[in-house]
Formats: structure tokens, sequence, C-alpha cells
């Protein structure tokens, strides 16, 4: 049978989504239910996870997306005390109710669950499926939340994108796209507003939320990743009508990395060859080049 | 809308209260026409004080279109004073800026001069054209003593539904009243209403007319009727524009030292009374705008059934975001001056996918 698989994202943006002002959520805001979110390092891990809290004045109910790579230790780490000390202290939650969930797609659920069950974890696993989420450990520790789960209509396909992805694997490269899709509708801002440059430092804040949790080293191995893919689909279709340079301030100043815009346009014409080169480089970004690795990047532990 | 009155009033009508309820709206000729627009203001000018604010915006009407408005003394209200062929002073516009959102134009005299000062105000990007949908002029035709003629629109594209549906059409005469109220009942889903003329009740027979880009125009009737009838409409794009601006716009925020992050406001969902047949061909239409709404942008398909597509204006740089599954339109708006651009989105998708397509039910 078909197992369900999807990326972190589409897990944290579900979760998102149902902190809203619409009545038939599982977290309304007219209850006082709101959220945050952020990036975390467990333990030593090289990758990042994405850790979304979800609270009222009572209640707090951590939701943290994992896969079939997240490793055991790190689960460990996430299921002790200290994280969720360090969580709690962070939001200055002072409630009564304080809750661990796992959450993950219906692929990786069976070895997720098999590692808790080693790790004796009391942190509970909510599982999205094709067509329902359903807690394959635990459940809400709060029947309201659980029956609002229960009644609440359930498609993972049409879930809204407020958020990219920071893990995105192979097989998985139409993200990706996505990711150029966002930044590619950041320059056209940019550049219909008749600027001649932009910072890429600057594009890739507007494009990446959560761009400034990254730690300074980490910021340089994704942009230069990102700056080598640019500056290849530049050359390769937009022919050169845009360009990535390094641009120094003053003779002794830090360079700074710019992509130089065209002028804006005058006819309908360049407007859609603009478009065209835009559209066959994501095809290419998209089909031919490995993944971004956002998981690469570190963030300081809590 | 009293004060309103009494300002319009005070300007250019009588100041024989006695006559006010009997006496018809025609200072400065037959024809008087209101403009609902939305107030499209920059960074700049929401950090100045309402009377800072006003003032600047007189200014810039004045450097851009070439209209010497006068502000009053507290600045919520600034006419167009003209001279006539015999040298005498008319009042030819008021603008009433009393609302955080909303402008109200008023234009007096003759219609051709209204429309043609209007037209500069609809293309001046401070102050965008408000939309009526066929609600709210649903709404407006109950209370017309009677109905005069109708126009809708309404057109499917080619591809993007298997059995395209087209209703467009004009009706007038005796039976319009009963055709209409027919087609509100059965055909509710594609009878957008672009045109609707009618009688008030008050008794002077004269045509009031609404247009779906936020018009109204009106040749002799009551003052006192005219500006209520004004007033509901107000009320309702107020609310709207109320809404979108605290609900609706998406803006990322950090707290405890930019480690965590949170967004306010939530997508604008749009459920649909029928499925979508072929996404890939609404992207590709919606990307190639029309008339009012020049677009570019790039279409994505996300999933199996989600297509995102992320949209620039051309003439503005505003941006919307929109996803598009078969039942479900979902607009993801991130800035408030992308409202313009979202209404005129709404304004596309009422022609040609659903009539019903309105952000904000009430």
């Amino acid at each position: 049978m078909f197992e369900y698989s999807c990326t972190s994202s589409r897990l944290v943006n579900w979760i998102l989504s149902q902190v809203d002002i619409k009545h038939d959520v599982v977290f309304p805001k007219q209850k006082n239910w709101d959220f945050y979110l952020r990036l975390f390092y467990p333990g030593d891990s090289p990758s990042s996870l994405f850790l979304v809290g979800v609270f009222d004045q009572r209640e707090c109910i951590l939701f943290i997306p994992v896969n079939h790579s997240t490793k055991t230790e790190h689960l460990k780490y996430i299921d002790s005390h200290l994280f969720k000390k360090a969580f709690r202290d962070e939001l200055g939650f002072d409630g009564s109710y304080f809750q661990r969930i796992f959450i993950t797609c219906e692929k990786d659920a069976q070895e997720v669950e098999k590692r808790l069950l080693g790790l004796n974890s009391k942190a509970d696993l909510l599982v999205m499926m094709l067509d329902k989420l359903e807690f394959r450990k635990g459940g809400f520790k709060n029947p309201r939340l659980e029956y609002r789960l229960s009644k609440r209509g359930f498609d993972p396909e049409i879930i809204p994108r407020i958020l990219t992805d920071n893990q995105i694997g192979i097989g998985q490269d139409m993200t990706k796209s996505q990711f150029y899709q966002t930044l590619f509708h950041n320059l056209n801002r940019i550049w219909m507003q008749g600027e001649s440059s932009v910072s890429l430092r600057e594009l890739l804040k507007q494009s990446i939320p959560y761009w400034t949790q990254y730690r300074k080293s980490e910021h340089k191995k994704l942009f230069n990743r990102i700056k080598e893919e640019l500056v290849f689909v530049f050359h390769e279709f937009f022919k050169e009508k845009l360009k990535i340079e390094e641009y120094c301030k003053k003779a002794n100043s830090q360079p700074k990395t710019i992509i130089l815009l065209p002028q804006k346009p005058i006819g309908k014409k360049e407007l859609n060859q603009w478009v065209l080169m835009q559209k066959q480089s994501l095809v290419y970004l998209r089909d031919d080049i490995k993944p971004i690795a956002f998981d690469l990047m570190k963030l300081p532990s809590p | 809308m009293i004060e309103l009155k009494n300002r319009i009033q005070t300007l250019i009508g009588t100041n024989d209260v006695i006559e006010d309820d009997y006496s018809f709206l025609q200072p400065g000729g037959n024809d008087h026409l209101v403009q609902f627009l939305y107030k499209n203001f920059s960074d700049e000018y929401w950090e100045l004080d309402d009377w800072n604010r006003n003032s600047l915006l007189v200014i810039d009407i004045s450097a851009i279109l070439g209209l010497n408005f006068v502000l009053d003394d507290d600045a919520q209200f600034a006419s167009l004073v003209v001279k006539n062929t015999k040298g005498h002073k008319l009042v030819q516009a008021i603008l009433d800026l009393r609302d955080e959102f909303v402008v109200i134009a008023y234009y007096f005299g003759e219609s051709k001069t209204c429309l043609k000062i209007n037209r500069k105000f609809v293309d001046f990007p401070l102050l965008c054209p408000c939309f009526f949908n066929s609600n709210h002029l649903i709404g407006i035709a109950r209370d017309l003593e009677i109905i005069k003629q109708v126009e809708y629109h309404f057109e499917q594209p080619v591809g993007v539904f298997e059995s395209p549906i087209i209703m467009k059409g004009t009706f007038s005469g005796r039976l319009v009243k009963d055709i209409f109220n027919e087609y509100v009942d059965k055909f509710r889903d594609f009878f957008n209403i672009v045109f609707l003329a009618g009688h008030l009740t008050d008794g002077t027979q004269g045509t009031i007319s609404f247009q779906s880009n936020g018009t109204v125009k009106v040749d002799a009737c009551r003052l006192t009727s005219f500006l209520e009838i004004v007033e509901s409409l107000f009320v309702v794009l107020k609310e709207k524009y109320r809404i979108l601006v605290s609900e609706h716009i998406i803006s990322w925020e950090s707290l405890s030292n930019g480690f965590l992050k949170k967004y306010n406001g939530t997508p604008i969902e749009y459920e649909l009374p029928y499925s979508i047949d072929n996404m890939e061909i609404l992207s590709r239409s919606i990307l190639k705008g029309s008339k009012t709404m020049e677009l570019f942008g790039i279409a994505e398909k996300m999933s199996r059934k989600q297509w995102s597509v992320k949209v620039t204006e051309v003439k503005t740089a505003s941006q919307l975001e929109i996803e598009l599954s078969n039942d479900l339109i979902r607009v993801i708006l991130r800035e408030k001056n992308a409202i313009p651009l979202l209404e005129k989105l709404e304004s596309y998708f009422r022609h040609n996918i659903s009539a019903q397509f309105e952000s904000v039910l009430f």
C-alpha cells in the first residue's frame, strides 16, 4: 500500500495552518491560541530541525517534525528534561500543561516509532497520512484538541505554503524549485521598482523568513551554494542580463555580493522574455542539479 | 454622513433646514457622481498625523493631477472650486478624507466634467477605485423602487472548465425586477452584476446607477436618500478593508532576540461552488492578466492537487501569491499596498471563475 511521504515544511505548514482565526481549526486564535517557530540543533547534530510551539495561557505544545534520518541520540536529546526546560524558559511559559509531540509522515512513522520505543520516550507521535492525521503514540492531553483534530477535514496536498523547506532531500526537487520561485518573485518586485541592483544576502533574507536564525559560518555555506547556482542560471538562461558581482563601497571595505539588474522593461516583449528565462531556470534547477541542503545549517542550541 | 451632508450644504447647497429633505441634490447642475477610493498610501504617508497626511495628499493631487483642491481647516474634507463661463464659482468636487481606508469623492455638475475628473482619480496611484461585488449590488437592488437596467458579465475561460459557462447581457424594461430576482435565485454563482440602475423610493424619479468599479451616479435625488445609499456601501467597504488589514496581511515578526519567529495574518481562502478542471490553464490565464491588471510572474506545480502562481503587477510592482486547487483558491497577501491588486484579481475571478468570489463575506 502507498505510504504518504512529505517534507518537514509541509508538517510545519500544517501546524501553522491550524493556529488560525477560522473556527474549524485545532487551535483557534479566538480561544487565545498562538504559536512561535524556530530552528534548532538537537545536541551536537549538524542538521537543523524545526520547532513549533503552540500555546495558550494554560497549555503549551511543542511540535517537532522528524523523519527517518533523525538520529536516535537527537530524539533522546529532544526527549530530555533539559530540552523541555530550555524551551519552557525561552517562551516564558509557566502554565501547567506542557507536551512534546513528534510529528512525521506515514512513510517514516514506523522507523521513528521504533526508535522512540527503544528510548522509552514519553513524547507523543503524530503521523500525517494521505487522508488523516493520527496519533501513533499517545495523544493530546486536552480532549478538546483531540476532538477538533478528529473533526477537521484534511488534505495534505492543499496545505498553505507559508514556509519554504529547510530540509530539501533527494527526490523532493519540486520543493527546491519552489524556493527559487519565491526568490525570483522577490527579484521581480525589486526589478519593477526600478532598482539597478540588490544585495544577494538581502534577497535571501526576504525569501527565507528564518534566515537570521542560521549561524554566521553556516550562512556562508548556503550563500555560496545559492550564489553558485544563480551564477550558472544567469549565464545560461538570462544571457548575462542578470549578473552577480562583488561590490566594494570603498577600496578597503568588505565586498558585498550584488545582483545587477537590467533596466525596468518598457514593453510586453521584454517581460515575456524575462518570464521565459525564469521558467527555463526553474526547470533546470528542478531537474538538473542536486538539491540545496538547508539542513546543513547550524543553529545555536538552546 | 450628517457631517458630510452639512459640509456639502455649507459649501454648495441651501442653508434652509426646513427645505432640506424636500430639496433635490442639484447644486451645480443635475448630475452627481460618487466614487469610492481606497487609500493606497505609502509608509511615508502613514508616518504623518491626519492633518499632515491629508495636506500632503492635496499637494500630490495638485502636483500630479493638476487639480487644486483646498483642504478645510480641520483637514477632514477637501474641495475643488472652479469658475464657470459666467465667472461664478462652482463647487466641482468634495473629497471626504475622514476614514482610515476609504476616500469618498463627490462630484457635482455636468456628467461629462464629473467623469473627466474621476478618470484622473481612478488612474492616480495613491487612490485606487474600490470594487462592488454582486452581493453588494443585490443588497442595493432591494432598496430600489424600480430596477431599470442590469448588466451582467461572466465568462469562464475555455480549457479551465470542461464545459465553460458564459452568462452575459443586459436587461431593461418592465420585467427587470422579476428576471433579476429569478437570476439571483437560480444563477447566483454566474450572475456577475457590473451595472445596476433604478429609481429610489424618495419620489424624485431620478435615476441612480451603480458600477462594479465603485461608482455611483445620480441625476436627481434627495440629498438625504442619496447619502443613505452611499453610506450603506461605505460601511461594507470600510469593514472589508478593516478585516483585510487586521486579519489577512501575513507579516513575520521576531521575538526573543530573533530566535523565535511568528507571523500575523492568515491566507484568504475562497471555496469554489464547483471544481476547476484544469489548474495549469487557469495559472496561465491569471498570468496573462487583463486590460486593467497587467501582470507577470511564474506558475509552479506544488503537488498533485495544487499550483502556485506568484504575480507582480507591472504598473505598481505590487505582488500576490495565489494557490490554486480544484475547489479552493487561496491568496497570500503580504503588504497593505497589494490590496488594490487583490481587488482587481477578485474582480477578474468574479468575471471568470465564480460570481461569488469574495475575500470577506458579510
